[in-house]
C-alpha cells in the first residue's frame, strides 16, 4: 500500500507542475495578476509537498526492509546498518533521480520564501520555468525510473545489499551535495529565461541570480571535494582525481560555474557584458544536465556510473534537447534587443574577467573534448582511446597557469580603465622577483620546472590577494582565491615529492621508508554487520618515538560477495601516512603498499575554502541585494 | 638488503622529483633497466580499470602486464618491442597517454586552438568596441 | 555594410553549433552501444602456449587442440561472474557436445579443482594460466571471456564477459554451426 501511496505522490507532483506551467498561459487575461502570483505559489507549495511525500515514502520503505518493491530490493539489506538504510535512497538511479526531483522542488521553496524583494512577476516567471523542469524530470522518472515498481508476488527475503562503495559516511554525503550545486543551478538558468521572456532590461537580475549561484557553487564544491577525498581514502591507491568521466561531468559546470559567478559581479556592479552572461547561465545548466545524462545512460564506460540502460540514456538526452533548443530560442529571440553602449579598455578589471571566464570556458570545452573523444574515435573510426590523467594534465595546465596570472592581476586592476603608468612598473619589478623564486626553487630543491612555476603562481597569488585583506567587502574574493592558491600548493607538493612503496611483508618485519620505520604487528579477523574481513596492525616509529599505529582492512562484504579495502590513513596537515592492504602471498606474507604524501590536506582545505567563500558571499550579495533592490522597489514599485 | 642499497635508494628518493613506486618485489640489475620498467609501467592503461596506468592498479590483468613487462626486460627486450607487443594484442587502448597522430590530432591541437580562437575572439570584441567608440 | 554585419554577427552561432554537435555525438554514441555490436568474426590465430592441465599436470600444446572445433572459457575462482557462469556452461555442454578448454587464470590451482569438484567438470583440457601469460597473448581484458577456436587453431569470435544460456543460443552457436559446415 505505502508504495502505491509514494507513487500515487508522484502522480499528482506532475499534475501540479504541469499545471503550474499552463495556467499562466491560460489565465493570462482572466485573472488579475496578484491572483496569478499566488495561485502561482500555492501550486508550487503543493508540487513540492508532494514530492517530499513521495520522497519520505521511499526511505519509509528502506527503513521497513520492504523488499517487494524493486528498488528497495536491489539496493537494501536486512542487515545493512540503519544510517544506510536512510542514505541507500540515492544509491542507484532511480532513488537518485527521484532526489533530483526532490531536490529541485527544494530551490523552488527557497525562490518563493528566501527572495523575497523579487517582484511577484518575476518569481512567477522563473517558478514557472523550473515547474517545466519538474514537469520533464517527473515524467522521465514515472516513464523510465519509476522507483516504486514492485516485484510481486513472489519477492525476495532479502535483498541485493547496498554498494559497499556507498557505505561510507563522506562518500554517501556526496551526491546529495552534488544535487545541490547542478539543481541549484537550474535557477539562475530560469533568471536567464525570464529575463529573455520579460524583457525588463532595467531590472538588476544579476543581482537577483546570484545568491543562488554562488549557494549552488558552494554546495556542488563541497561535493567534488567530498567525492575527491572520499576517492582517496577508499580506493585504495592514493589517487584523488582520476578524470573519470562522472567526475569530468562534475567538473564542467563547476567551471562555468565559477566562470558564472564572476560574471554575475560584474553585472551586478554595471550592466556590461549581458548576452554572455545569460549564455553562461544557460551553460552551466545545460552542463549540468549534460552531467546527468553521461552518468547514466551508459555511453561512457566508467566504473562510477550508475547501472545503464539505453532506454533512460534516450530520454535524458532528449529532455536535454528540449533544453538546449528553448533556451537558445528564447536567447536569440532577446538578441534583437538594444545594443549596450560602454567605455571599455582591455586592460580593466571587467574586460580581465571576461578574459578570465573566456579560458574557463576554454578549459571546459577540452575536459568535453577529451571525455567524449573516446566515443567519437569509436564511431568515425572503430579505434578505442584511453584519454587519461596523462592527456588532460597537459591539456590543462597552460589554462591553470594562465588563470592564475590572471588572478593575481586582476585585483589590481581598475573597473573600467586602463591602469596607470605606476602600478604597471610595480608589476615589472614584481614579474622579476617572480622569475627569481622559480629559478632559486629548481636549484634548491628537487621541484620540476613546471612544479616550481606552479607554486610560485600560486604563492604570488596569496601575496597579490592578501594585499586587499583591509578590504572586508572582499572577504568572499579573498578567501576564494587564496583557497585555489593552497589548492594548487598541495597539488605541487603532493606530485613531487609523495613517496609509494610496495613491499611482501611477513608479520612481525619492519621495513623504512624515507627514515619512518613501518612494522607489521598483528593480523586478526573482524565481523561487521554485513561484512567479514582481515585487519592489519602497524605501528609506524621515527627515531624509536612513536608515531602512531595504522589498522588497515581487507573486507568481504556477504550479499553483494565483494572485496573491498579499507585503507588506514593518518593525516596530518603537512603529511599523511596511507597504509593499504594488498594480497595475500603464497608464504604466509601479504602484498602492502606504503604512501607518504606530503601537504595532500592542502588540496581538500583550498576546496572547503572556496565552498565558505561561497556561501559568505551568498549571503553577504543577499544583504546588499535586499537594501539595493529595496530602495528601488520604492522607486519603481510604489 | 645492505646498509648501503637502502642509502642508495634513499639518495634516489630524495633527488628524483617524479613520482615512482618502490615496488620491492621488483629487483633489477641495472639502474637503466629499472628506469625503463618504471616508465613502461607507467605508459600503459589497466584495462579493466577507469583511468589508472598498470602502475597504480592492483587488478589481475595489470599485474599480469606488470610480470610480463618485468620478464621480457629481464629476457633483455626493448621497451619498443614490449610495447609493440601490448599494442599487437590491445590496440591503442592499452596506451595511457592517448598517441599523436592522424586520428588524434583533434584531441592534442584542439584544446590548444579553442584558447587561442577564444582569445582571438576577446580580443576582437574589444577592438569593435573600441572602433564604435571613436 | 551588410557583409561587415553578417560576418560580425555569424560568429553567434557558434555555441548553437557546438552545442549541436556535442548532442548528435551523444546520441550517436548511445545508438552505437545500443546495437550491441557483435564482436566482428575475426581470424586471429591462437597464441601459442605450454601450459599444464591443472587435473593431469601434463603438458598441452596448441597442437594438441588442432584438429577439433573448441570453445575456450578463461576464468578465475576468485572471479564471482564466472563462477555463475560455470552452471550455464554445463548446461550448454549437456545440450551441444562442443569441446570446451578451460583457461584457469592467475589463480590457485586448488581452488579451480575444489570448484570443478563441487560443479562437475566440463572441461576436455583445463589449463593453469597462473603467470597469466597466455591471457596477455589473447589480450584479455579480464574474467570471464569466451572464445571459438576452430580446428585450424584460428580464434572466431570473442566473446567479454558473462555468457548467458540466450546468448549461447542465439549468437555463438550459429558461428559454430557455420565452422562445423565448412
Amino acid at each position: 500500500m505505502i508504495p502505491e501511496f509514494g507513487l500515487f505522490a508522484l502522480i499528482m507532483a506532475l499534475l501540479l507542475s504541469m499545471t503550474t506551467v499552463i495556467l499562466p498561459i491560460l489565465t493570462r487575461s482572466s485573472i488579475s495578476e496578484a491572483s496569478q502570483i499566488k495561485i502561482n505559489a500555492s501550486v508550487v507549495l503543493g508540487q513540492a509537498c508532494f514530492i517530499l511525500l513521495s520522497f519520505v515514502t521511499l526511505v519509509f520503505c528502506f527503513v521497513q526492509d520492504d523488499f517487494s518493491v524493486r528498488y528497495v530490493a536491489q539496493n537494501a539489506n536486512t542487515y545493512l546498518p540503519f544510517m544506510y538504510k536512510l542514505t541507500a535512497i540515492w544509491g542507484a538511479h532511480e532513488g537518485s533521480l527521484l532526489l533530483w526531483s526532490f531536490i529541485l522542488a527544494l530551490w523552488m521553496v527557497a525562490v518563493l520564501f528566501v527572495a523575497k524583494a523579487i517582484p511577484g512577476k518575476v518569481k512567477m516567471t522563473v517558478l514557472t520555468i523550473l515547474s517545466c523542469i519538474q514537469t520533464g524530470l517527473l515524467m522521465i522518472i514515472l516513464k523510465t525510473s519509476n522507483p516504486f515498481i514492485r516485484i510481486l508476488p513472489f519477492f525476495p527475503q532479502d535483498g541485493a545489499d547496498l554498494n559497499p562503495l556507498l557505505q561510507d559516511p563522506a562518500f554517501i554525503m556526496h551526491p546529495p551535495f552534488l544535487y545541490l550545486g547542478y539543481v541549484g543551478f537550474a535557477v539562475p538558468f530560469a533568471f536567464a529565461l525570464a529575463e529573455c521572456l520579460l524583457k525588463k532590461m532595467d531590472y538588476p537580475w544579476a543581482s537577483w541570480a546570484r545568491p543562488f549561484a554562488l549557494s549552488a557553487l558552494g554546495f556542488l564544491t563541497i561535493g567534488i571535494t567530498l567525492g575527491s577525498w572520499w576517492a582517496y581514502y577508499e580506493l585504495g591507491w592514493g589517487g584523488w582525481w582520476f578524470w573519470d568521466p562522472v567526475e569530468n561531468a562534475s567538473l564542467m559546470p563547476w567551471i562555468v560555474g565559477v566562470a558564472l559567478i564572476h560574471m554575475l559581479w560584474v553585472s551586478a556592479k554595471e550592466d556590461l557584458f549581458r548576452t554572455w552572461r545569460l549564455s553562461l547561465a544557460i551553460f552551466t545548466f545545460i552542463l549540468s544536465l549534460m552531467g546527468t545524462f553521461l552518468v547514466r545512460s551508459g555511453i561512457l564506460s566508467s566504473v562510477h556510473a550508475f547501472s545503464s540502460s539505453p532506454e533512460r540514456g534516450i530520454a535524458i538526452l532528449g529532455f536535454l534537447s528540449i533544453v538546449v533548443v528553448i533556451s537558445l530560442g528564447l536567447l536569440s529571440h532577446l538578441r534583437g534587443e538594444q545594443k549596450q553602449a560602454f567605455v571599455l579598455s582591455p586592460w580593466s578589471k571587467a574586460s580581465t574577467i571576461l578574459l578570465g571566464n573566456v579560458l574557463l570556458i576554454a578549459a571546459t570545452l577540452s575536459i568535453l573534448l577529451g571525455t567524449l573523444y573516446p566515443i567519437i574515435s569509436q564511431l568515425i573510426w572503430q579505434k578505442s582511446l584511453s584519454v587519461g590523467p596523462p592527456y588532460f594534465n597537459t591539456v590543462l595546465l597552460p589554462m591553470l597557469f594562465m588563470i592564475l596570472i590572471l588572478m593575481s592581476v586582476a585585483v589590481h586592476l581598475k573597473w573600467q580603465q586602463a591602469p596607470d603608468f605606476l602600478k604597471v612598473r610595480k608589476y615589472s619589478v614584481s614579474l622579476l622577483l617572480a622569475c627569481v623564486t622559480v629559478l632559486m626553487l629548481i636549484n634548491l630543491t628537487s621541484l620540476s620546472f613546471v612544479a616550481a612555476l606552479a607554486f610560485t603562481l600560486a604563492l604570488y597569488l596569496i601575496i597579490s590577494t592578501l594585499m586587499f585583506i583591509h578590504k572586508p567587502q572582499k572577504i568572499g574574493m579573498i578567501v576564494a582565491h587564496i583557497g585555489i592558491a593552497i589548492f594548487v600548493m598541495g597539488i605541487v607538493f603532493v606530485s613531487s615529492w609523495q613517496i609509494e612503496k610496495e613491499f611482501a611483508m611477513q608479520l612481525g618485519q619492519t621495513v623504512e621508508v624515507e627514515g619512518f620505520n613501518f612494522t607489521f604487528n598483528q593480523l586478526q579477523e573482524i565481523k561487521g554487520s554485513n561484512f567479514e574481513g582481515t585487519r592489519g596492525t602497524f605501528t609506524i616509529y621515527k627515531d624509536n618515538q612513536l608515531i602512531t599505529q595504522l589498522f588497515p582492512e581487507k573486507r568481504f562484504f556477504i550479499a553483494r560477495e565483494q572485496a573491498m579495502t579499507e585503507t588506514a590513513i593518518h593525516s596530518h596537515l603537512m603529511r599523511d601516512f596511507y597504509v593499504a592492504l594488498g594480497e595475500p602471498l603464497d608464504n604466509g606474507a601479504w602484498s602492502v603498499r606504503f604512501y607518504i604524501k606530503p601537504f595532500i590536506r592542502f588540496i581538500w582545505l583550498g576546496g572547503m575554502m572556496v565552498a565558505l567563500a561561497a556561501f559568505f558571499a551568498a549571503i553577504r550579495s543577499r544583504c546588499i541585494k535586499e537594501k539595493r533592490v529595496a530602495s528601488y522597489e520604492i522607486d519603481r514599485f510604489a | 638488503m645492505s646498509r648501503a642499497r637502502k642509502g642508495l635508494y634513499l639518495v634516489i628518493l630524495l633527488f628524483c622529483p617524479l613520482l615512482f613506486a618502490m615496488n620491492e618485489i621488483y629487483q633489477f640489475e641495472s639502474k637503466t633497466q629499472e628506469q625503463q620498467f618504471y616508465d613502461l609501467i607507467k605508459a600503459f592503461r589497466c584495462v579493466t580499470c577507469p583511468n589508472q596506468n598498470i602502475a597504480d592498479s592492483q587488478a589481475s590483468v595489470a599485474k599480469a602486464m606488470t610480470d610480463e613487462i618485468y620478464q621480457r626486460l629481464k629476457k633483455g627486450e626493448s621497451p619498443q618491442a614490449i610495447q609493440n607487443f601490448l599494442l599487437e594484442r590491445y590496440g591503442e587502448y592499452v596506451l595511457y597517454r592517448p598517441p599523436l597522430n592522424k586520428h588524434t590530432w583533434v584531441l592534442w591541437l584542439g584544446p590548444f586552438i579553442i584558447v587561442l580562437v577564444s582569445v582571438l575572439i576577446w580580443g576582437c570584441f574589444f577592438y569593435r568596441v573600441k572602433r564604435e567608440a571613436t | 555594410m551588410k557583409l561587415i554585419g553578417l560576418r560580425e554577427n555569424s560568429w553567434r552561432f557558434l555555441p548553437a553549433l557546438i552545442l549541436g554537435i556535442i548532442i548528435w555525438v551523444l546520441f550517436k554514441g548511445l545508438d552505437f552501444k545500443q546495437q550491441d555490436p557483435t564482436p566482428q568474426i575475426s581470424d586471429f590465430p591462437f597464441p601459442e602456449f605450454s601450459l599444464e592441465d591443472v587435473r593431469t599436470k601434463q603438458i598441452v600444446t596448441l597442437d594438441d587442440l588442432k584438429g577439433q572445433l573448441y570453445i575456450a572459457h578463461v576464468w578465475a575462482s576468485w572471479c564471482r561472474i564466472c563462477i555463475n557462469e560455470h552452471d550455464v556452461l554445463t548446461q550448454i555442454k549437456n545440450k551441444w557436445p562442443y569441446n570446451l578448454l578451460g583457461i584457469v587464470y592467475r589463480d590457485n590451482p586448488d581452488k579451480a579443482l575444489s570448484i570443478l569438484a563441487n560443479k562437475g567438470d566440463p572441461y576436455e583440457y583445463l589449463l593453469n594460466d597462473q603467470a597469466g601469460q597466455l591471457g596477455l597473448s589473447l589480450g584479455l581484458t579480464g574474467t570471464p571471456e569466451t572464445f571459438i577456436v576452430d580446428s585450424q587453431g584460428v580464434i572466431r569470435y570473442h566473446h567479454l564477459g558473462a555468457l548467458t544460456f540466450l546468448q549461447f543460443e542465439n549468437q555463438i552457436l550459429p558461428i559454430l554451426e557455420q565452422i562445423n559446415h565448412e
